[in-house]
């Protein structure tokens, strides 16, 4: 479905100069400095994937996206959605594509909902039986109802989120791109718009492309995820697999009946690590793809009379953050 | 000084963006430009009353070039403040809300003077070789009718900002002005010409301070005894926008801020 | 044709947003008489005053007026959007609408219809004064004149509409056009409301060579109601404004182009 192979992505910026009559001089500036945003990645995702796009700010995600769907031509390499290059398609390929950016509004902002839609679906050429339907059923499953008469700026931050995925979807694209889709949202709209996403990835089968900074998004939907960082894909897997390879520890906090002592010399033989000793409590980290829980406990009860055990095993927040 | 300080940050700001502010300028000289050759089209067959063609070009520029010290921000952005809900934040600064306003507007204004109004003086000085007051005293009254323009003209936009509150829209009062402005401020026509039922209209507002009663002082054609008209509406302007900015703040309690 | 099915849906999308600020339209139109209103009449005063400017009289000068009142109104009415590019550019809205199946100018133009009735009324008010004195005064026939001045208000309207989507073409490169706007629209408009006879030669030149501003007024003025130059001026003022336009959307498709590719 999408396939992109080499992109690179450079930017020229302008350097201000600095010192005196810098006004005039940057009129006409011609200093310039170089920023590659995206670095030579390749990736294709196939239909019905839901993958996520992650990566800290400035990472080039942005870019990725905007070199995907075509508003951007890559520096090198070429993109290939359903075939086609949206490069040299636009126009065809804009087709098969939904793009909802979550920081800006692509509905028109005086007018009620529905009157958008119905410019999109002049725009997208639909004709009136086919757009009735599409819209019947978008109203249904994004419960558009209770505001679809409302003019766009007097919705809620949700709500205008459900009428711009109505209004990325009305033409039927077989592929989503999603950029920040719950940005700024409370967590009970955040909720409602995963469900809605995972049912337009499960039950109608879209192909969908999510970028995200909030990890929920990523572990509740998608069964990819591809991290991004400096304009270099340095993952591209399952999320169970990201967790393994980072090995992030799992924390164990062991309270000991009475105060615990550490046999001298032994601990850097053990599969575990000890981080702190507070009188009858031991705090340890251990890689539970190394050591099993069983293991942790049968070696720390020789130490004392063991009283409870807490394990906190890593949360996907952490692995990201290792990862950049 | 506190209201130093403001002034000096806005003007600070308003030099960041030069390459615009170029393009301004020149847009400005040009359009000042075509209003001079308008009288001296009209001028091609008859002599131009007491002015004479010269003087008529001589008067036309000058108040081009003034006219960007009385080019204040519309309602000096007391809307804005408003709708944002600033409004609450500024009215609880350690300087009286008016002086704050006033402080921050000047720098912009003494910026605009410095880098549009000289330029532009300038070039009509060397291209159109406009008239230079002959006594060296003009240019201290000059200056001083042309401060007591902007300043007027300050209070204008203000008192606009704050008026507009009790309506739902200042724009359009702001542009009202505006035009309203460029017709009784003898900036195309000298007000002596303006048709007799506008006259007397023109006469009893403070808008000839603007840019009559300066560049008629430029021209010598005036004494420095108009500057008094000037005090007289500086003082009247900043006593009613007192007054206002008590109503003001007394408004914005009821409403909780 | 498809697009021209899809504009008018806009237009009218466009309108009903517009009338949920009813006072703000209704003044917004309002204004236009006083802000152009005002400046027609203190011009008029002027040169009913001192009897004629570069050799037009009051009514030559009035028609010019409304020749320009028109252009404004038809540019503004159709690519209002053309005229406000500069927040495309800086907030990014651009890219949304890249992602359409339609050209990016044709989006770009529908985003806002805006029916500039103010313009159109005082533009209509003073033409028809205008043509009305004229042919009392035996200077022409205002039937012919008013056919005459309809082609002409056409190719005047495109020749603004290309000197627009050139402007905001140029901001592909420089993001900002707001400004470089002032010189290419404000003051060339200016200067074209009156008879290009009253400005020095290099003026004059300008406005008929690097910004042409005065083939939508001066131009068709001189042959329609002074009778100065030939009627041959009329096909070859539109053949200007086609070759202007097509130029213009060259230079935007390049623009589009660039962006494309060096991005923001």
């Amino acid at each position: 479905m999408i396939i992109a192979r080499n992109l690179c992505k450079t930017f020229k910026l302008t350097v201000p100069k600095e010192g005196r009559f810098k006004g005039i001089r940057n009129l006409f500036a011609s200093e310039y400095r170089e920023v590659n945003a995206v670095k030579d990645v390749t990736l294709s995702i196939g239909s019905g994937e839901f993958v996520g796009y992650i990566g800290p700010n400035g990472a080039g995600k942005s870019t990725t996206i905007k070199m995907l769907s075509g508003i951007l031509h890559p520096t090198s390499g070429d993109v290939l959605i359903c075939g086609a290059s949206p490069q040299q398609n636009r126009r065809q390929v804009v087709r098969q594509l939904g793009v909802v950016f979550g920081q800006r509004s692509q509905l028109w902002w005086d007018l009620p909902v529905r009157d958008s839609y119905d410019i999109l679906a002049s725009m997208y050429k639909l004709d009136a039986p086919h757009y009735k339907e599409q819209l019947a059923t978008l109203r249904n499953v994004l419960q558009l109802d209770e505001f679809i008469d409302t003019p766009v700026r007097k919705l809620s931050l949700g709500q205008r989120m459900r009428a711009d995925l109505a209004a990325a979807l009305l033409h039927n694209p077989a592929i989503l791109f999603l950029d920040e889709p719950t940005i700024g949202l409370d967590v009970v709209a955040k909720k409602q718009i995963r469900t809605y996403l995972k049912h337009l990835n499960v039950e109608w089968g879209k192909t969908i492309l999510l970028t995200t900074h909030d990890m929920d998004d990523i572990e509740q939907l998608c069964s990819r995820v591809i991290v991004i960082n400096r304009g270099e894909a340095i993952y591209d897997g399952s999320i169970e697999n990201l967790q393994e390879r980072i090995g992030l520890p799992s924390v164990m906090k062991l309270a000991f009946r009475g105060p615990v002592t550490l046999p001298a010399g032994r601990t850097e033989m053990l599969p575990f690590k000890v981080t702190d000793v507070q009188d009858n409590v031991l705090t340890i980290e251990c890689n539970r793809n190394e050591v099993t829980a069983m293991e942790v406990l049968r070696n720390v009860s020789e130490w004392g009379d063991l009283l409870d055990v807490h394990i906190e095993e890593p949360d996907f927040e952490d692995i990201i953050h290792r990862v950049y | 000084m506190l209201s130093l300080t403001v002034a000096r940050k806005a003007y600070a700001q308003n030099l960041l963006y030069r390459s615009a502010h170029i393009m301004r300028t020149i847009a400005s000289i040009a359009i000042g430009y075509v209003y001079a050759c308008i009288w001296i089209g009209v001028g091609d067959n008859q002599s131009l009353g007491q002015y004479g063609m010269y003087g008529m070009l001589s008067y036309i520029a000058f108040n081009q070039a003034c006219l960007w010290t009385i080019f204040t921000t519309n309602s000096l952005g007391i809307d804005g403040l408003v709708r944002t809900g600033q409004i609450s934040v500024e009215l609880m600064r350690p300087l009286p809300f008016f002086t704050y306003m006033a402080s921050k507007e000047f720098g912009k204004i003494y910026y605009q003077f410095l880098y549009a109004t000289i330029p532009i003086y300038l070039v009509y000085m060397l291209l159109l070789g406009i008239r230079i007051p002959e006594r060296p005293e003009t240019w201290l009254w000059t200056l001083l009718a042309i401060f007591f323009g902007a300043y007027i003209s300050m209070c204008i936009s203000y008192v606009i900002g704050v008026v507009a509150l009790w309506t739902t829209e200042s724009r359009w009062l702001g542009s009202l002005n505006w035009s309203v402005s460029s017709l009784l401020s003898g900036f195309f026509i000298p007000i002596e010409w303006l048709p007799g039922w506008l006259r007397p209209i023109s006469m009893f507002s403070p808008y000839p301070c603007l840019q009559y009663i300066p560049t008629r002082l430029y021209m010598e054609m005036n004494g420095p005894s108009t500057l008094i008209i000037s005090a007289s509406w500086s003082i009247a302007l900043t006593l009613l926008s007192i007054a206002l900015t008590r109503i003001l703040r007394r408004r914005l309690e009821v409403q909780g801020g | 044709m498809s697009w021209i099915h899809l504009y008018v849906k806009l237009a009218a999308a466009s309108l009903r947003g517009q009338m949920q600020y009813k006072f703000n339209f209704a003044f917004s139109t309002l204004m236009v008489f006083g802000i152009f209103g005002l400046e027609f009449l203190m011009v008029a005063t002027v040169i009913q005053k001192f009897g004629g400017i570069g050799g037009w009289n009051v009514y030559e000068v009035g028609y010019l007026f409304a020749l320009m009142m028109f252009n404004r109104a038809l540019y503004r009415m159709f690519a209002s959007e053309v005229n406000g590019f500069e927040k495309y550019l800086i907030d990014g809205m651009l890219d949304q609408l890249l992602l359409r199946p339609v050209p990016v100018l044709l989006v770009l133009m529908t985003r806002q219809f805006r029916p500039m009735l103010g313009e159109l009324i005082l533009g209509s008010l003073i033409l028809t004064i205008c043509l009305k004195q004229l042919d009392a005064a035996g200077q022409i026939d205002w039937r012919l004149a008013l056919l005459k001045t309809v082609p002409a208000i056409l190719s005047g309207s495109v020749l603004t509409f290309a000197f627009g989507l050139s402007t905001a073409a140029v901001g592909f490169w420089t993001h900002r056009i707001d400004d470089l706007r002032r010189i290419t629209d404000d003051a060339t408009t200016n200067a074209c409301n009156y008879p290009l006879t009253i400005y020095p030669g290099w003026m004059r030149l300008i406005l008929l060579t690097v910004l042409p501003m005065g083939f939508t007024s001066f131009v068709p003025a001189m042959h329609i109601i002074r009778g100065e130059i030939g009627l041959w001026t009329m096909p070859a003022t539109m053949l200007l404004a086609l070759l202007l336009l097509i130029g213009a959307l060259r230079l935007w498709r390049h623009g589009i182009m660039h962006y494309q590719s060096t991005g923001t």
